[in-house]
């Protein structure tokens, strides 16, 4: 994006846009700076967005994912403690038993 | 079979349709190749032979398009998705920027088609060994050349083992040497028994390979026919705006000087 | 008159785009600039309106040294279009989007729109002066850009690939433009990787790679035999007609018609 807004800038520096003058000279350029991002973005997104429903990404379903990650009966476990002590904390804390504010 | 029949198209929020009447024939495994003037048509015919016009972009479509004995019409993308891929001519835009090898990219399509793991890895391999992309499987890519990034577009549609590949000009915004290498990649997948509809301006490209070329000027099909007739038809340079291929145009310029034809045919093999 | 006197350009990083570039270009004339990608014809030509600044050396349009000069300054001297269109067009008509540089410049009516109206009509807009720029196809959108870069009446003009997506008839336009900025006695600068459109259309071809010029002259002498090392070097092909001319014996003929006139020649004989 950052990329694209310096092409953009250069382009329209190129046509006299003065970038370095007045603080008017320079709001008169956010038209020509901001609108082509805006505009070639937007063509941008739907020739992607078509590229991705080509390749199926708007099918439902489960995905087999090629890597999976190695989760332990451990870690399982380990999650599921850490689960129960968030809500026992926050059960604590709305009765007012934890932690005492001094 | 991929059929088009009486087809009319308009976009959405456009008065006039881009398309009228358009009759096609993809045969399985067929070669055929689209030229035409620039806004006559040839983007959204490919839209709409893929389906996607209307299913994802909307617009009204009159006539039919029956893809392998279905019709489209009820088709959602992903399922037209499973018969008919495009491509387009923007390398970076077909990239889908979730993917941190140039491996994994080819792999999404096969994927997301919610196949097993050992397919989706056979298909991969099967796409990238067809487009001789070996030594870029572990690429990032985000890094590679035009030319090397449509490749790889090529090859994640070619993964998804459609029955027919539809290309809109892949080397429009390419340079030679990227042009080249689609050249090569077009060869390649004219073995792999896929019906393939490919768009060019470079007649070039599509001397040689296609069986068959149509040319389609104001939404309308005006020639359909063998390769070597097509390409020779004197109406390309001058109504269609297209560029013949070189030895049809050295030859033309030969006749033109009073110079045998078969002198210059003979220096350009 | 552009000088550049040993030029050189490094980019934050370190990568040294322009390597030690002298070169004169006299006015009127119409000069290519062929090179790989990363050869350093991009960054040269942005030095010519000061978008980019030399590292070393110096660059001298008519006896100014542009460093003196900002670039808003500088764009009165010399027009420079850019590939993308996308990445400048934001106006809701064509009209007002070729009319943006000029009025930079300066223009005021009648000469505004006497400008305007002579831009249009060179790139086939005259019809679309009132279309919303994207109603109109990216090739049509490219030839705007170029409007709006000829409609500024520069002296100088640079085409940073003009040819790129455009059908037959775009590239006739091209060609068009070039030879009536000629005629003009205006300077045409273009960047380009379509070997045929430069060798039929351009007096001087310079060859870049890796920063440095190797290669500097005419058509028929840049594409003549013992340089096509030096262009393999690059990756560049010579064109067509020079490789069959050569093959058949015939000397050096970059164009169709010089390849045609050579064989007529030596059949009269």
């Amino acid at each position: 994006m950052v990329e694209r807004a310096s092409v953009i800038a250069s382009a329209q520096r190129a046509r006299g846009l003065d970038t370095e003058g007045s603080i008017r000279a320079r709001l008169r350029g956010i038209l020509p700076l901001a609108g082509p991002v805006i505009l070639s973005s937007l063509t941008e997104v739907e020739e992607r967005s078509l590229a991705l429903e080509v390749r199926a990404f708007g099918r439902p379903g489960r995905r087999q994912l090629l890597w999976r990650l190695p989760d332990s009966t451990a870690q399982l476990v380990a999650r599921a403690f850490m689960v129960l002590g968030l809500a026992a904390t926050i059960l604590l804390r709305l009765t007012g038993t934890f932690p005492r504010l001094p | 079979m991929l059929e088009l029949r009486g087809v009319s198209y308009r976009y959405a929020g456009y008065a006039k349709p881009v398309l009228h009447e358009v009759d096609l024939r993809l045969a399985d495994g067929e070669i055929v190749g689209l030229i035409g003037p620039n806004e006559g048509g040839k983007s959204t015919l490919c839209l709409v032979a893929s389906g996607l016009a209307p299913a994802s972009i909307g617009g009204q479509l009159t006539g039919t398009l029956t893809i392998d004995g279905t019709p489209a019409a009820g088709l959602k993308t992903h399922e037209l998705a499973e018969r008919v891929v495009v491509g387009f001519q923007n390398p970076n835009t077909q990239r889908s920027g979730i993917a941190a090898t140039v491996f994994e990219e080819i792999a999404l399509g096969p994927m997301n088609l919610g196949l097993p793991v050992p397919e989706t890895v056979a298909r991969t391999r099967e796409a990238v060994g067809r487009l001789r992309l070996d030594h870029l499987v572990e690429r990032d890519p985000q890094r590679l050349s035009g030319g090397q990034a449509q490749l790889v577009a090529i090859a994640s549609l070619l993964a998804m083992r459609p029955r027919h590949i539809i290309l809109d000009e892949p080397t429009a915004q390419l340079d030679p040497e990227g042009t080249k290498l689609v050249g090569e990649a077009l060869r390649a997948l004219a073995t792999t028994g896929t019906s393939l509809l490919i768009a060019e301006h470079k007649t070039d490209l599509l001397d040689g390979l296609c069986h068959r070329v149509i040319a389609v000027d104001g939404g309308r099909i005006v020639l359909d026919g063998p390769t070597d007739t097509v390409l020779g038809d004197p109406r390309l340079e001058g109504e269609l705006g297209v560029e013949p291929p070189s030895r049809v145009r050295l030859a033309r310029a030969a006749e033109d000087a009073g110079v045998d034809p078969q002198l210059v045919a003979a220096a350009l093999r | 008159m552009i000088e550049t006197q040993s030029l050189v350009h490094v980019y934050e990083g370190g990568t040294r785009a322009v390597d030690g570039v002298t070169l004169t270009i006299e006015r009127g004339e119409a000069v290519a600039i062929i090179g790989q990608n990363g050869s350093g014809k991009s960054t040269l030509v942005r030095h010519l309106n000061g978008l980019l600044r030399p590292t070393e050396g110096r660059i001298v349009i008519d006896g100014v040294d542009a460093a003196t000069r900002r670039v808003a300054q500088l764009a009165a001297t010399v027009g420079l279009a850019f590939q993308d269109p996308d990445r400048q067009i934001f106006a809701g008509r064509v009209r007002n989007e070729v009319s943006f540089g000029p009025r930079n410049l300066g223009l005021v009516e009648p000469e505004l729109s006497k400008a305007v109206d002579e831009a249009l009509r060179a790139t086939g807009l005259d019809g679309d002066a009132d279309t919303n720029p994207y109603d109109l196809g990216y090739s049509r959108r490219k030839l705007l850009a170029l409007a709006s870069i000829l409609a500024m009446r520069t002296p100088v003009v640079v085409l940073d690939e003009p040819t790129t997506g455009q059908d037959a008839r775009g590239v006739a336009l091209v060609e068009a433009i070039v030879a009536s900025l000629r005629d003009e006695r205006r300077t045409t600068i273009a960047i380009s990787h379509d070997m045929r459109f430069v060798a039929q259309t351009f007096d001087r071809v310079i060859v870049m790679r890796a920063g440095r010029v190797v290669l500097d002259g005419s058509p028929a002498e840049v594409f003549d035999e013992p340089n096509w090392p030096t262009l393999a070097s690059t990756y560049l092909e010579p064109p067509l007609p020079a490789r069959v001319g050569a093959r058949m014996g015939l000397g050096c003929t970059p164009t169709e018609a010089s390849l045609v006139a050579a064989l007529a020649a030596r059949s009269a004989r």
